[in-house]
């Protein structure tokens, strides 16, 4: 049979284990498969992972060392606090080189402010609210630029602007003539590509979709009456995915936002700006698609997964891709230039492949201290919840708890993936605003305000 | 500590316990003595002591497959029902749906499985399969392009396969259901015909192995 | 200094903790016993048990350490690989190979003076119900649905009315990603985790027909290589998802596929990430389900103050998301559900005359039911292949099946939301 020879050809010429990843990619595994390599290479770069110092001018006392797992018990008594949890945090990673600094905080925001302005990440715990106000003011940067935000919300098709060789490749497809099994493998965007054609070309007009809820439900008729056999799963996820069409493809507000902070953008050492400045132009005059002028980004590499074939879905992504790449060229080619002669390959792959999911947290307009940094204070104050009756405890759990809640708030700003904590409700983030986190370990619930 | 424990232990609690029963296996308990199958399906355990591992028998009554017996394992894990059972057909069949080497493709079994299903639904899924063979999800390829594109020779196939005959190089496994039909009258018993399936009127059909022990001692 | 005589405290170990135990706060319950008797029942009596010993298992040892439990002990049965080293921080390169249990011991008793963990390196399903008794309570850090299934199980079947130590605690932790949870357990009282069973995230799986005939993205590739050739080509040996051979074998064959269909993307990682199921994780989630976990545990412990009720869900993918909620325990849950029932009857009845017993009771709707023990079915009422089996068994009279101390029985019935527990004792 065919397929055992296959795999007989395949067994017999199998290399040894090859492809198979190296130490340091299989120590990362667990992490790689959240953040990939360009997240791993920010942590690396980044003085926090590759690098770390802890300031801390005090000494060990008792206390400090019943509590924390990385100093050496009663043997660190006494020394400095720095030092001390360096030894134990070095231990963990030899990959990772760690400085202890025994100056005070205040004599550095005094006289050494430019050397707290090399640091990617600041973290400050237990500080005095005025050193915490301080740090926030020196450091807190005008933006905070989020390039993967791994959103869980489906990529634009833009099904009700079709770019020319879709629309012309769904309108070819004869629909009623074909084979059965390749007309139930048409994928869903061809589907509703050349109903909305047809639903058009039948009121003689060249863009709109059906608006009232009457037209919506015969559009979705519409689409049902297209199936040749009753339970054609790709003609029922197109029927789901008709609101597709009646949703304009616009360029989602907070892209806006970021066109209008780097509208005037001159030089800069990052290539971000010169390529958000490249998509403003782009979506401004996109010359792909002259009938409907403006307002578009370019196209997302990625298609959702969709019931079709393999053939049917090549033959989409080919037609995609194609576009895909002139798109992209006019983008980056069109614009980069004139802007940044020189844009790291990369990082331009990974704004045009996730340019939906880009983001940007504004400067706090309210007040200073509401940075992450803040986070970690104000969470410990409310955790205990009690004041008066642990004025000073810095229980180990709670300690912990917010650690970890700090750590990912570090990771998701140094890997520029995820989203960082916000005012207000998580999901509305579009204020761009850095929230404050609070925890109650008591009843064991955390919110944000 | 909080209330539920007093500070004294009692030392001797643990003696009297008995080994419990997983969850699973009382699942799997509760989901057999509550099947509702029609006639046409009936499960076989091997091992009478084993519950999560036995054979069901699917002898469909109308339907391209009409005639046919057709055997599937079961097997269920300790995992049951967070994992689905798995099933194979143990015969050689040809069907769009379920491959040579006897993997089915249905979605209960894989993607759309949940603890909320159970085996009825499973084996009600599988007659499903034989009813209403579909095409446009093929596991064997061939099967399902001669199903939509050439149906008589896909009849004239099914057909033959189910007798065990060798197509295009495959040897299938002969599913045919023996029958021997027996006229009885007051005193005397002689068997008449010994045929297949499709001859015969249902209301004669009994269990197979019945009639193929019966079938040896009509030869002696 | 803390009254505790231990000779490994220094002034101040305990600081911050005691302001937490000589003082009670405005929520503590009011068996709380502030100042030198939680001290003494947290440092000195207090036996705690951890499953697993990995991402979240570092980090409870190392929490509980530091709040003071003393008598430690931890269960695993894996080896240390290197793909742990990222966050299990107890571990380090020359530990490769070894028991994580024992390693992990060893660091914690090393680093926290005073501090005893008993490691054992094996399965949970190892231990009988005598030693799992011993503890206080009981923490999971697992990663397997099974496991967790198990040691619910456990210790929800080892709760004796009539005596309240057999109630133990059992909190559990689990992340991915950046999103994890925490709960709080109480076997028989609160919602247990069978009973929340179907809230889990299942393994994504692929129609087998698309992998067969349809293939579009890289894991249908390997699906295909692991599903279908493998069991074909290799028949009956089972494939080893921790060997690389194995990986690499199932990699090249996807690889070839996805040639042959133009797909992009299979790589030797995403193989080994699908075949294995494996779940992404990082040290920070776990620190924080880590710490909530024992934050629990150490409130429950010493009734210092209110406890988690029951679950608590956190996101961290968009913002700091978290969801507090008291998960309702299922009248129909398998293992914590049902009616237990105590029958005191004569050892001359049969089993016949038992299920007519059971059936003529009015405070439990039992028609038609099937019976069995843990070890074999007594009377199962259909499919009639199994009917015919046991049939001969409802002449018997019940020490023979059961044995001449009674026991216990699964009674299923369609009548009964899931199943009743019959517990037989023999009047003499």
């Amino acid at each position: 049979m065919h397929e055992s020879q296959t795999v007989e050809r395949l067994t017999t010429s199998l290399e040894p284990p090859s492809g198979a990843p190296d130490a340091k990619t299989r120590r990362y595994d667990r992490q790689l498969r959240l953040w990939a390599a360009s997240g791993q290479a920010a942590l690396r770069i980044c003085s926090h992972f590759g690098h770390f110092t802890l300031l801390d001018s005090r000494k060990v006392t008792g206390a400090d060392a019943g509590n924390n797992f990385f100093l050496d018990g009663l043997k660190s008594v006494g020394k400095s606090r720095a030092e001390e949890a360096v030894n134990g945090l070095r231990e963990l990673n030899d990959g990772v080189q760690g400085v202890a600094d025994t100056r005070d905080i205040k004599q550095v925001l005094s006289s050494q402010k430019d050397w707290l302005k090399t640091f990617d990440v600041v973290v400050a715990h237990n500080a005095h609210p005025d050193i915490i106000d301080d740090l926030a003011a020196l450091l807190w940067p005008e933006t905070h630029l989020l390039i993967e935000s791994h959103s869980e919300t489906a990529a634009s098709l833009r099904i009700d602007k079709a770019f020319p060789a879709l629309l012309e490749y769904a309108m070819s497809l004869p629909l009623d003539t074909m084979d059965i099994t390749d007309h139930a493998h048409i994928p869903y965007p061809v589907i509703l590509v050349r109903a909305l054609e047809e639903w058009r070309r039948e009121r003689q007009q060249a863009t709109g979709a059906p608006s009232t809820s009457d037209e919506k439900k015969a559009f979705k008729e519409r689409i049902r009456k297209m199936m040749r056999k009753f339970d054609e799963e790709n003609f029922e996820e197109a029927e789901a995915q008709a609101w597709r069409c009646w949703t304009p493809t616009v360029v989602p507000s907070e892209i806006q936002q970021l066109f209008t902070l780097y509208s005037s953008s001159s030089s800069s050492p990052s290539s971000f700006p010169a390529l958000v400045s490249a998509l403003s132009q782009f979506a401004q005059n996109n010359p792909a698609s002259p009938q409907y002028t403006s307002g578009l980004l370019p196209l997302t590499s990625g298609l959702p997964d969709m019931k079709s074939s393999t053939e049917a879905i090549q033959a989409e992504k080919k037609v995609f891709k194609e576009y895909l790449s002139k798109d992209v060229d006019d983008a980056s080619c069109g614009y980069v230039p004139q802007k940044c002669a020189c844009v790291e390959g990369s990082e331009r792959e990974r704004v045009e492949r996730n340019q939906p999911g880009i983001k940007g947290a504004n400067k706090l307009s309210m007040q200073p201290r509401e940075t992450a940094t803040h986070l970690a204070l104000a969470a410990v104050r409310f955790s205990v919840g009690q004041s008066a009756r642990a004025p000073s405890a810095d229980i180990p759990t709670t300690a912990a708890f917010l650690g970890g809640l700090v750590a990912q708030e570090v990771i998701k700003m140094i890997t520029k993936q995820y989203v960082p904590i916000s005012a207000g409700d998580a999901a509305s983030s579009g204020d761009g605003e850095l929230g404050v986190c609070v925890v109650d370990l008591v009843e064991t619930w955390t919110g944000v305000i | 500590m909080i209330k539920i424990w007093s500070m004294k232990k009692n030392e001797d609690a643990a003696s009297k316990k008995k080994p419990k029963t997983s969850a699973a296996q009382i699942r799997v308990q509760k989901d057999l003595t509550e099947l509702d199958l029609p006639s046409t399906m009936k499960t076989h355990f091997p091992d009478p002591t084993d519950l999560l591992n036995f054979t069901l028998t699917i002898t469909p009554d109308e339907g391209m497959y009409q005639g046919g017996a057709f055997n599937f394992s079961f097997a269920i894990n300790t995992n049951y029902p967070h994992d689905p059972p798995k099933v194979k057909c143990t015969q050689t069949i040809y069907h769009p749906n379920v491959d040579l080497e006897g993997n089915v493709c249905l979605n209960i079994l894989r993607e759309d499985w949940k603890p909320v299903l159970n085996l009825n639904s499973v084996m009600v899924g599988l007659q499903y399969l034989f009813l209403e063979p579909n095409a446009d999800d093929p596991l064997n390829k061939e099967a399902a392009q001669e199903m939509s594109k050439n149906r008589d020779q896909f009849l004239t196939h099914v057909k033959s396969s189910m007798r065990g005959s060798n197509i295009k190089g495959v040897q299938y496994t002969s599913v045919l259901v023996l029958v021997i039909v027996a006229l009885v009258s007051s005193f005397r018993c002689h068997i008449v015909a010994v045929s297949v399936y499709p001859f015969i009127p249902s209301y004669l059909l009994i269990e197979s192995r019945i009639h193929i022990h019966a079938l040896r001692s009509c030869n002696d | 200094m803390a009254s505790s005589e231990d000779t490994h405290d220094w002034e101040g170990r305990y600081y911050h903790i005691d302001q937490i135990l000589d003082t009670p706060g405005p929520r503590t319950d009011e068996a709380f016993l502030a100042g030198d008797g939680v001290k003494n029942f947290l440092r000195k009596e207090a036996k705690i048990l951890v499953i697993g010993a990995g991402g979240l298992g570092c980090e409870i040892l190392a929490n509980l350490a530091l709040t003071g439990f003393k008598d430690i002990h931890v269960i695993d049965m894996d080896t240390i690989d290197i793909s742990n080293l990222n966050r299990q921080f107890l571990f380090r390169p020359k530990d490769v190979g070894k028991s994580k249990a024992i390693v992990a011991a060893e660091f914690i008793m090393n680093r926290v003076p005073g501090v005893k963990v008993s490691p054992y390196f094996g399965k949970i399903q190892d231990k009988d119900d005598a030693y799992y008794l011993q503890f206080n309570l009981v923490i999971c850090g697992l990663d397997s649905v099974e496991a967790r299934r198990w040691m619910n199980a456990t210790l929800v079947n080892l709760v004796d009315p009539e005596n309240p130590e057999s109630l133990k605690p059992l909190i559990d932790g689990g992340t991915e990603g950046f999103k994890g949870q925490a709960r709080v357990i109480l076997p028989t009282i609160t919602s247990c985790y069978e009973c929340s069973l179907d809230m889990l995230n299942k393994p994504t799986a692929f129609p087998i027909c698309t992998i067969a005939n349809t293939p579009r993205l890289p894991e249908h590739c390997i699906e295909w290589a692991s599903v279908l050739e493998w069991p074909r080509v290799h028949g009956d040996k089972k494939m080893d998802t921790d060997n690389p051979d194995d990986i690499s074998w199932l990699y090249s064959v996807a690889a070839a596929r996805a040639k042959e269909f133009k797909i992009e993307g299979v790589t030797w990682s995403l193989t080994q990430g699908v075949v294995k199921n494996i779940i992404p994780a990082i040290a920070s989630t776990n620190a924080i389900i880590a710490a909530s976990c024992c934050n629990e545990a150490f409130k429950i412990a010493t009734s210092s103050a209110a406890y988690l009720n029951n679950y608590f869900m956190l996101i961290g993918t968009e913002g700091i998301y978290s969801y507090t909620f008291e998960h309702e325990k299922r009248d129909d849950c398998p293992v914590c559900g049902g009616e237990a029932l105590e029958l005191s009857i004569s050892p001359d009845t049969t089993l016949e005359e038992l299920i007519e017993m059971l059936t003529e009771r009015q405070d439990i709707q039992i028609k038609n039911p099937s019976l069995s023990t843990s070890t074999k079915q007594l009377y199962l009422r259909a499919p009639p292949q199994l009917e015919e089996a046991t049939r001969p068994n409802l002449q018997k009279k019940l020490p023979e099946l059961l044995g001449p101390s009674g026991g216990e029985l699964n009674v299923t019935a369609g009548t009964l939301p899931f199943s009743a527990t019959v517990i037989i004792k023999f009047t003499t």
